[in-house]
């Protein structure tokens, strides 16, 4: 659905990404990990078309990016950075709605958006000013909104992507935030790259882990193929121990405290 | 717009307009002459046909027709236009604090007034018409060095614009100042006199312009208002919503080129309105641009109509300057509001 | 009864109109006119002279001479003044000159269709003199005008001016903060030649700041203020005080002087009496 080819970005004669390929299927929840200044967020940035590589192309739905009208794509395409500018006093209602912008549907907006903020838990801050809320809660309304922005009515394919949708999360939210777009992927077949930090949020709801080091993908695969010692140790430059999780049998990571 | 707040939201919008009419009356009934109820009736009569050619002495017609109603028709529009330019720049700056000024045209408006004013060339068939011209081709001036500045490779920085905006400011504020230098007593004190404002130059000559230049815009940036509530979330989340966020701003900065280099040419420098009406409106209104486009439009027409009503009046028969009016009794309003709503978490 | 109806006919039918081609080239006709509004000081003092003060019925602020003028309405500064605020007056002529403004407002005064003489603000002898003589024409004072332009012309010719003509420095003062002096083609620069000194400042034209340096340079033999200029600062004890000017020959001699300030930089019909005074002040 989301195809990325040979992508490489350069800022001067710093080479940011070097020959980058992803694929994205619809359904699917990608994580994307990997140490700080890997360009994860950058490659993010080109997956979703905010910012142009040096060379290569992004396909979505067999069309570059370049060539889709802004409008259009913005109904099929969401984005949750890590940070927003707004510093006017919005009320949350407000804000969700405006992940309406490209969708011209006002008779069915006041349904999707009460919907959203339920979803993530938000329904009781509905009126509440923006700039009042906590850090964790306003991440939560733009969860919201971005979820607002993909709901259509025609249910094609569509991706989202997520910049470290947890980072001012508290435990359950942090939970209820990768379980709901999980729920958008499957129950709507939304396409999803989510960077994470948290190596046992990947492994616990990605499907599939991107880990990269360097401005490369180093390594490819479900969870309990990437997450193992050998892997992490080249990667984060750490040991760690891996076990697994007693209901899930998916990989646990923490750190190796005797071999430091 | 939720609907909890909807009603209470209409009732503001229908008390505005109420308020609007009732000032526009207000503004064509009063004034330095004391013209009686029955001669605006009379008037208003004949006009619509209803009542035959009656008796009202000519020099009521005279200020009835030429000046208070082209006067008060001004006001509203450039009241109007003002306000909405500054809430367009604070949307473009995502600041509440920006106002047009930033991006030169006040200041090189008052270049271009200042120059006609010392210097005193005037164009052979239209002498009235060279302050407005040059006051205007300075301000859409000073505005495209801006943008130059601002603009790199197809996309430009709003910190640059900033930036450039102030230095420009500054440079048309060093010619001002060098005018002044050489002005004589006379000279200064028209200059001194502009730059404080005034909507007495209203005719039913330059009003054309003024609904053209500097209110067509208002009407064609209204629909612009969701867009630019979309840019308050920041450029890139706006460009992921859809919005071609380099047109977008490239139409705010030409509309409030216009609009403001319009009516600063036409009326001379109205401070405080431009950024204080928009303030004002988001405390009535909330943030949505929607709502604060609208109620700008509305309330800067009544803020400017009344200032006028009072500059006009209170040392009748002369004229007190309206950028005075504004400052005095606007500038305490708006500070009591501030402290008011400080604890309401909009700043 | 009838003899007051028959008066009142004769004087309608005996109504007097003037007509003058003003500054700017359009002819301007009077009928009779009971309500003039004068908008410049040397103007409304003119009307005063002519003995017509009781038809003024509004000045503008720049009028302040004589103190009758204080007790009509102000129509505003005469380069701010409103239309609406004027016609307010009831006029039947409105009398400015072309240093009043701004201009919208003059063409919607003209748009009334009341008659509105604009004369020329120039400050020279024959301008005011011009003035006056324009003035009398409108209100049917050709004579008296006459009178007071042969008095200005007389008193000027009485003039004794000094042997050398002396340095006068004119300082344009409110308050220590602001002084101004005058360079060529200003009022005072007439002034002072017509009473026989030279400007001791000719780099510049218009009221301008000067440092202390160019003051002393320029080496005044006179310090020329207004009446109220000087009060502002304190009288000759004050400017004594000023820094550079003990440096000047003016300082050194005490030659300080003031004239009343509509006097001496109005060009209304008190020029010659303004110019005989500096005379004799610059003498040595």
């Amino acid at each position: 659905m989301l195809e990325a080819e040979q992508i490489t970005f350069d800022i001067g004669s710093k080479q940011i990404l070097r020959d980058v390929s992803i694929e994205i299927h619809a359904g699917e929840m990608v994580a994307l990990c990997g140490p700080n200044g890997a360009g994860k967020s950058t490659l993010l940035r080109i997956l979703s078309g905010e910012q142009k590589p040096s060379s290569g192309t992004v396909r979505f739905r067999e069309q570059p990016l370049d060539a889709w009208p802004p409008m259009q794509l913005a109904r099929c395409r969401a984005k949750l950075s890590q940070e927003s500018q707004l510093t006017f006093g919005f009320r949350v209602y407000e804000v969700i709605e405006m992940g309406r912008f490209p969708h011209d549907t006002p008779g069915r907006d006041p349904e999707i958006i009460e919907r959203c903020m339920r979803t993530v838990g938000i329904d009781a801050l509905r009126d509440r000013f923006y700039t009042s809320l906590s850090g964790g809660e306003k991440q939560r309304v733009h969860l919201a909104r971005v979820m607002a922005q993909l709901d259509t009515s025609d249910g094609g394919p569509r991706v989202l992507f997520l910049d470290e949708p947890t980072s001012a999360l508290d435990l359950l939210h942090q939970e209820v935030a990768l379980e709901q777009a999980h729920t958008l992927c499957r129950a709507e077949n939304v396409g999803s790259v989510v960077v994470l930090h948290d190596l046992n949020l990947a492994a616990a709801w990605a499907d599939r882990i991107l880990l990269m080091k360097d401005g490369e993908i180093r390594h490819r695969g479900a969870p309990a193929e990437v997450l193992c010692t050998e892997v992490l140790r080249e990667v984060y430059e750490i040991e760690v121990l891996v076990m697994r999780h007693p209901q899930t049998d998916r990989p646990i990571v923490t750190i190796d405290r005797n071999a430091r | 717009m939720t609907d909890k707040r909807q009603p209470r939201t209409a009732a503001l919008f229908a008390l505005l307009g109420a308020a609007l009419v009732a000032v526009s009356a207000a503004s064509v009934l009063l004034g330095a002459m004391s013209i009686p109820f029955s001669s605006l009736l009379q008037l208003v009569g004949e006009t619509l046909g209803v009542m035959p050619e009656g008796e009202v002495p000519s020099g009521h017609r005279y200020v009835l027709v030429h000046l208070r109603l082209p006067r008060t028709i001004f006001a509203v529009l450039i009241g109007g236009a003002l306000s909405v330019s500054g809430a367009m720049m604070q949307g473009l700056f995502r600041n509440p604090l920006a106002d047009p000024g930033l991006l030169g045209v006040s200041s090189g408006a008052a270049l271009g007034a200042a120059m006609v004013i010392v210097l005193g060339f005037a164009l052979p068939v239209y002498p009235l018409l060279t302050l407005p011209l040059a006051a205007f081709i300075g301000g859409v001036l000073a505005t495209i060095v801006v943008m130059r500045l601002s603009f790199q490779g197809g996309r430009s920085n709003v910190a640059s614009m900033l930036l450039a905006g102030i230095a420009i400011n500054a440079v048309c504020g060093a010619g001002t100042g060098l005018l002044v230098y050489i002005s004589d007593d006379e000279q200064l004190r028209s200059l001194t006199f502009w730059t404080m404002g005034s909507v007495g130059g209203a005719s039913w000559d330059n009003l054309p312009y003024v609904a053209l230049l500097a209110f067509g815009p208002v009407l064609l940036a209204l629909p612009l208002a969701k867009s630019i509530n979309a840019m308050l979330l920041g450029e890139s989340e706006a460009h992921l919503l859809g919005v071609n966020v380099e047109r977008l701003k490239r139409v705010i900065i030409f509309y409030v080129c216009v609009m403001v280099g319009t009516s600063v040419s036409l009326t001379g420098m109205i401070g405080f309105v431009g950024l204080v009406v928009p303030h004002l409106c988001r405390l009535l209104f909330g943030a949505d641009n929607r709502r604060v486009f609208t109620g700008s439009l509305l309330l800067g027409a009544i803020i400017l109509l009344s200032a006028d009503l009072i500059s006009r009046t209170v040392v009748a028969p002369a004229e007190l300057p309206i950028g005075i009016v504004t400052s005095i009794v606007g500038g305490p309003f708006f500070l009591s509001l501030l402290y008011r709503s400080r604890r309401g978490g909009m700043f | 009864m009838l003899a007051a109806f028959t008066f009142a006919l004769l004087c309608t039918a005996q109504s007097w109109a003037g007509s003058i081609v003003d500054s700017t080239g359009a002819t301007v006709e009077s009928k009779d006119p009971q309500r003039v509004i004068t908008i410049a000081g040397n103007v409304s003092e003119t009307v005063f002279a002519l003995g017509l003060g009781d038809k003024v019925v509004a000045v503008d602020a720049s009028s302040l001479f004589p103190a009758k003028t204080q007790e009509l309405p102000k129509v505003g500064y005469y380069r701010n003044i409103n239309a609406e605020g004027v016609l307010s007056q009831s006029p039947d002529l409105i009398v400015t000159t072309d240093a009043a403004g701004p201009p919208e407002v003059l063409e919607q005064l003209r748009g009334s269709g009341i008659p509105i003489a604009v004369l020329s603000a120039a400050q020279t002898m024959e301008a005011a003199q011009k003035r006056i003589t324009q003035i009398g024409a409108l209100l049917d004072r050709t004579d008296e005008a006459k009178v007071l332009t042969d008095k200005m012309a007389s008193q000027l010719a009485a003039v004794v001016k000094p042997e050398t003509p002396p340095k006068v420095l004119f300082i344009y003062a409110r308050g220590a903060g602001t002084l101004n002096v005058a360079g060529t083609d200003t009022s005072a620069d007439a002034m002072i030649s017509l009473a026989g000194g030279t400007n001791a400042v000719t780099g510049y034209e218009g009221y301008k700041p000067m440092s202390a340096e160019a003051i002393i340079e320029a080496a005044p033999d006179f310090l020329l203020f207004t009446t109220r200029g000087l009060e502002s600062l304190g009288g000759p004890e004050g400017v004594a005080k000023l820094i550079a000017i003990e440096q000047t020959p003016a300082g050194k001699k005490q030659q300080i002087i003031a004239v009343d300030d509509l006097v001496l930089l109005g060009f209304g019909p008190r020029t010659g009496e303004g110019v005989q005074e500096l005379s004799e002040k610059l003498q040595p």
